[in-house]
């Protein structure tokens, strides 16, 4: 962009010349505006862009690499709750404002967390819990337990669980126990509720 | 360009090839995920594969395991189920391998530690989908691992239960 230098040659007793124009300061070349790949590629103001994706791939990088964990259900043990191929996510920030309790479905880890179970928790540290034909009983009471569906008779002996495990089991009892992964699980196991 | 920019620009490139290099550089960790990654690779067929590709699979997977190599799972299973010696593997794999159609083995969580030059425990979770079936199943296992002749054979396989299980009446 050229701007006109103000000289004020009236004041110095010069007439301009005439068919002269104005000196002028060249202040660089001239902003064109961006081709259209450029702004496909990195838009009207890179800087901003730049700004933005960052900004963008950290908030992606916290929400679904440390908080949410996205998970496909592989299996059948926790039908019909969750079906086979259902997409969710599990909340491993969850524990933090509350201790798991019962009715809990939670991911337990394995080796890591590529490959977890979903299940649900019936019961909790210090609790005795049975399978009396394919009855829970917490501490000798029957646990009430809505979300089954034509459980199998399960008979398991008393199990006492220590001050830091969980009793996980899936809520499809339709199978044989012996088919069902469910058991005492400790605490550092679990890695969060599920979210839907 | 100012010389000392260039010269920076160099440095940087050097740097940043010398950090490759050191990240790609193979060390036994590395050789060892390689040798389970391929214990994976020979345990997973598909039905379109013909007898004589089996029969190469079986041989190259019976070949990743020592001579004296033990399988143990009766952590797991309700039955003393183990195998001792590198041809007891390859007769259950022959065995087993026709009657499934087709399977798929993969290898997540892998850790490895070395626990000395020769030998290294490697834990993990294998997953196993057998061809048409919906259901995967997985299973915690700790290997030892044991270099010989150049080469990280599995030395012993350990299913791992990592809970506690009621007793089934």
């Amino acid at each position: 962009m050229k701007t006109a230098l103000p000289i004020a040659s009236d004041a110095l007793g010069f007439a301009p010349i005439r068919g002269m124009t104005e000196p002028t300061i060249d202040e660089g070349p001239s902003r064109r505006a961006p081709a259209w790949w450029q702004i496909i590629l990195v838009g009207r103001n890179p800087r901003f862009t730049g700004v933005r994706v960052g900004v963008t791939v950290l908030l992606a990088w916290l929400v679904f690499g440390e908080i949410l964990r996205p998970i496909r259900v592989a299996g059948p043990s926790m039908e019909p709750t969750y079906r086979f191929g259902q997409v969710n996510f599990i909340n491993r920030w969850s524990f933090k404002f509350r201790p798991p309790s019962r009715g809990d479905v939670v991911g337990v880890r394995m080796a890591g967390e590529s490959v977890i179970y979903l299940k649900r928790i019936v019961a909790l540290p210090g609790e005795r819990i049975r399978f009396r034909r394919g009855k829970i009983h917490i501490n000798d009471e029957p646990l009430d337990e809505p979300y089954l569906r034509n459980p199998a008779p399960w008979n398991e002996a008393e199990m006492q669980l220590g001050p830091d495990e969980f009793f996980i089991v899936g809520d499809n009892r339709t199978m044989s126990a012996r088919d069902h992964t469910h058991g005492a699980f400790r605490r550092s196991d679990l890695i969060g509720r599920v979210l839907f | 360009m100012n010389r000392s920019i260039r010269w920076l620009l160099v440095a940087a490139v050097v740097a940043a090839v010398g950090g490759l290099a050191w990240n790609f550089r193979p060390t036994e960790e590395k050789r060892i995920r390689k040798a389970i990654g391929g214990l994976a690779a020979d345990a997973t067929f598909s039905g379109r594969e013909g007898n004589f590709a089996k029969i190469a699979k079986i041989e190259s997977l019976a070949g990743r395991f020592t001579e004296d190599a033990d399988i143990r799972i009766d952590q797991v299973v309700p039955i003393d189920a183990g195998l001792h010696g590198r041809e007891s593997i390859r007769q259950v794999l022959g065995a087993g391998m026709p009657l499934l159609g087709s399977i798929k083995v993969q290898v997540h969580d892998l850790r490895v530690e070395m626990l000395d030059e020769l030998t290294a425990k490697a834990v993990l979770t294998a997953s196993a989908q057998a061809g048409g079936q919906r259901d995967i199943a997985a299973q915690e296992f700790e290997l030892r691992m044991v270099k010989q002749r150049g080469r990280w054979l599995v030395g012993r396989v350990e299913a791992i239960l990592g809970y506690r299980r009621p007793v089934i009446q």
